[in-house]
């Protein structure tokens, strides 16, 4: 990724941010929610997006302040060499871990939908052999490719919605506040729902490669929101047409969406196939972006010339990890543990290292200087 | 723009190779056996069933026998364009396994697109447990169509359509109102599904039952607890189709107001039902109220439409409606199945009354009203005899 050849416009960072938030998880986003708050489900996406829209203010606040450079070189800087190695090795890790989870849940679609026999050495091992050359390949043709595939994904995925409103009943959604108690042991096996806001930390490793660094906090804000607005009505959606009982019950709501609204007769009789189809691209750009992501920051961190080759050396550790997800509730236990990373790297370490910069700052600046004086 | 392009080519690359998926493991149309239908029955005591069993008969097309079945104008001709097989078994999928031993191709249950299930065995088994590998294998399409059965399953699934074509589709077509009567409930597995999983409704599956020599639709099965508690007559059905808003037009006869023994023949084209929760004093109850419109069909008397048929005419119409509704209301009361949703609106209306209730219990004496308000649309064609 070089400056002088690479600068990301606007939409260009809203694509990114949503082509790494909506993956594999957005398929079971709905049947978390409705599990947790009932028929009032589709209410917890507009309230867990405000407060990682706020995750999402900060992060590119904090970006802002070093509009150069990356988290990588900003926050040695900002706390030291060891803690500031420890954040971006948590970043890293972050975009890291979401590969193996990601190719699971690829593998487990295309089995339940597609090749039902299909074993995980050809099919995980075959995507993780395109994943590896694309992270590998420049920046700016990863971006136009993410540009394409979400948008495809996203216009099927709000065809589907939009004919499922045929079927929708607004006594489904309702009541709002029902004030069905829940343990909270349940809440935490749908902790994994938080990784569908969470693409945005993306931002503080591109902020040098953006074309006008003040209007990325405005990209990354209404990245957020479209991706909130698109979430809640996809729930909403589910839950209106299936009932909170039946989501709650699904393991994947979204496909059962999709196979719901099948129109018999028309093209459109397996809307499902067309809606899985798709939704593997949108896994493929959540993989691709957060493995150059990977990538990327190794080779920031390590101060390595070429790339290239990271994405390659890593495949086998993929493999293995995402293998031995052997099953639905392994890998939804391992988004579980994945949503600490999310919560980390989208509030707490951008609002940690936003507060010690602003200190900082405020510690060199004038007024401090001459009160320090007196 | 080269690089532009090159993009375009990598996303198009990878999408097309989504589209080849298919050739995995690849299996030619003449290796597979199409499942159509699936019945299933009670076992015949003699042959010393275990009570926890059922018989499971599977309809699969013959696809050589079929392009003579059209030639020789509705399958007239000695051998009929499918095959029936069945097994004795106490769950879906080992009696699928049952069943491929006697096959050469593969059971393919992908385009499996009608289910019944006889009255008896929806009564002993339960719906639902024979339902659960369906609703469990996502080759099974959501728009299969379920019915229950009043006698033998497979009986039906033996059956020859009076016109020319496959039987599944014939029965399908009769499941799906095509006649646009009202007298059938609409219902498939993926709407089965919903109902049986909310709180506060309870399914309800069409009926289906073989006459000597004919297929009969009409009528509806009421679930409660995943199993069957009893049927509602066609007229019933008519009426609870009005009362949940998926009335598609049908025809009443009535006296005629002026012509004791003379039947004028309405058709109501349309109607809306409202429900309404209502406190009278500490009692809550619901109130339906139903909006609808009707034309004149047919008259047997000496006269046409008239305009002083109107008021008694509309008062006739409007006690039909209510007689019908009101009875099916009262069936689901007596069956102690809330078909609906009465429980469900409570719940989403007034969460706390229905969280300290006892639904089950208070369902069968819970107080609705029935308000019908039915309007003459004199679209007239002629006003003569």
């Amino acid at each position: 990724m070089k400056k002088e050849t690479l600068f990301l416009t606007s939409r260009q960072i809203i694509l990114l941010i949503m082509g790494l938030s909506i993956s594999g998880g957005t398929l079971i986003l709905p049947g978390r929610c409705a599990r947790i708050l009932g028929a009032a489900g589709w209410l917890l996406v507009p309230a867990v997006g405000l407060l990682f829209l706020f995750g999402a203010w900060i992060t590119a606040r904090l970006g802002l302040l070093f509009p150069g450079e990356t988290l990588i070189e900003f926050s040695r800087r900002l706390v030291g060499r060891p803690l500031g190695v420890l954040v971006s090795l948590v970043f890293i890790s972050f975009f890291f871990l979401i590969l193996p989870v990601e190719i699971r849940i690829l593998q487990e679609v295309v089995n339940i939908s597609l090749l039902p026999r299909a074993p995980s050495w050809f099919v995980t091992g075959a995507f993780l052999l395109v994943l590896s050359y694309t992270a590998s390949v420049d920046f700016d043709t990863l971006t136009q490719v993410n540009e394409v595939l979400i948008e495809i994904c996203i216009a099927v995925a709000l065809l589907v919605a939009l004919l499922g409103w045929r079927f929708f009943d607004p006594v489904n959604v309702r009541p709002v506040f029902s004030g069905d108690g829940r343990e909270l042991t349940a809440y935490w096996e749908e902790a994994g729902m938080v990784l569908a806001f969470t693409g945005y930390p993306l931002v503080l490793l591109v902020y040098p490669f953006t074309r006008r660094p003040r209007e990325v906090s405005r990209a990354t804000v209404w990245a957020l929101v479209a991706i909130v607005l698109m979430n809640t009505f996809f729930v909403l959606t589910v839950l209106g047409v299936f009932g909170h009982g039946e989501t709650a019950g699904q393991a994947w709501p979204g496909l059962e969406l999709a196979k719901a609204v099948n129109i018999e007769v028309v093209i459109l009789e397996r809307l499902d196939l067309i809606l899985v189809i798709s939704w593997l691209s949108a896994i493929f750009t959540t993989c691709f972006l957060a493995y150059f992501f990977v990538a990327f920051g190794l080779a920031r961190l390590l101060g390595l010339r070429r790339r290239a080759y990271l994405p390659w050396a890593l495949a086998p550790l993929v493999y293995y990890l995402s293998t031995a997800l052997n099953n639905y509730f392994v890998w939804n236990r391992w988004l579980a543990y994945l949503s600490i990373l999310a919560v980390l790297t989208g509030l707490v370490l951008p609002l940690f290292l936003l507060a010690v910069a602003l200190l900082q700052r405020w510690l060199a600046s004038p007024a401090h200087a001459e009160e320090e004086k007196e | 723009m080269r690089k532009n392009c090159s993009s375009l080519i990598l996303a198009l690359t990878f999408f097309l190779l989504l589209q080849t998926s298919g050739c995995w493991e690849g299996r030619e149309i003449n290796e597979r056996a199409f499942v159509f239908a699936v019945a299933f029955d009670l076992p015949e005591t003699e042959n010393g069933a275990k009570p926890e069993e059922f018989t499971m008969s599977v309809q699969i097309p013959d696809p050589s026998r079929m392009a003579g079945t059209q030639e020789q104008g509705g399958g007239t001709g000695s051998g009929k364009p499918f095959i029936i097989l069945g097994t004795t078994t106490d769950t879906v999928l080992k009696g699928l396994l049952q069943l491929q031993r006697e096959m050469d191709r593969m059971l393919f249950l992908g385009h499996t697109r009608l289910i019944l299930i006889s009255e008896e065995v929806a009564r002993e088994h339960g719906v639902d447990q024979i339902l659960d590998y369906f609703k469990r294998n996502f080759q099974i399409q959501r728009i299969a169509r379920i019915a229950v059965v009043e006698g033998k399953a497979r009986e039906i699934l033996e059956q020859m359509p009076p016109i020319g074509q496959e039987p599944t589709t014939f029965i399908l077509n009769l499941l799906s109102g095509a006649g646009g009567n009202s007298l059938v409930y609409i219902s498939d597995l993926g709407k089965y599904m919903v109902q049986q999983s909310t709180a506060g409704l309870d399914p309800v599956l069409p009926r289906i039952r073989k006459s000597e020599d004919s297929i009969l639709t009409g009528g509806a099965a009421v679930l409660r607890r995943g199993s069957f508690a009893g049927w509602l007559t066609p007229l019933e059905t008519r009426g609870f189709n009005i009362l949940i808003n998926e009335f598609r037009g049908s025809s009443y006869q009535v006296e005629c107001p002026f012509h004791p023994g003379r039947t004028i023949t309405v058709e109501v084209v349309q109607t809306g039902a409202h429900h309404r929760l209502v406190r009278k004093g500490e009692e809550l109850g619901l109130e339906i109220h139903v909006r609808g419109v009707f034309e004149t069909a047919e008259f047997t008397g000496d006269h046409g439409p008239e305009e002083r048929l109107s008021t008694e005419l509309t008062e006739r119409v409007t006690a039909r409606i209510l007689h019908e509704t009101r009875s099916a209301l009262a069936k689901a009361q007596q069956l102690k199945a809330d078909i609906l949703g009465i429980g469900k609106k409570i719940s989403a209306d007034d969460n706390k009354v229905w969280r300290e209730m006892d639904w089950e219990k208070e369902f069968p004496r819970f107080p609705v009203e029935i308000k019908v308000t039915m309007e003459w649309a004199q679209t007239v064609r002629r006003l003569a005899k």
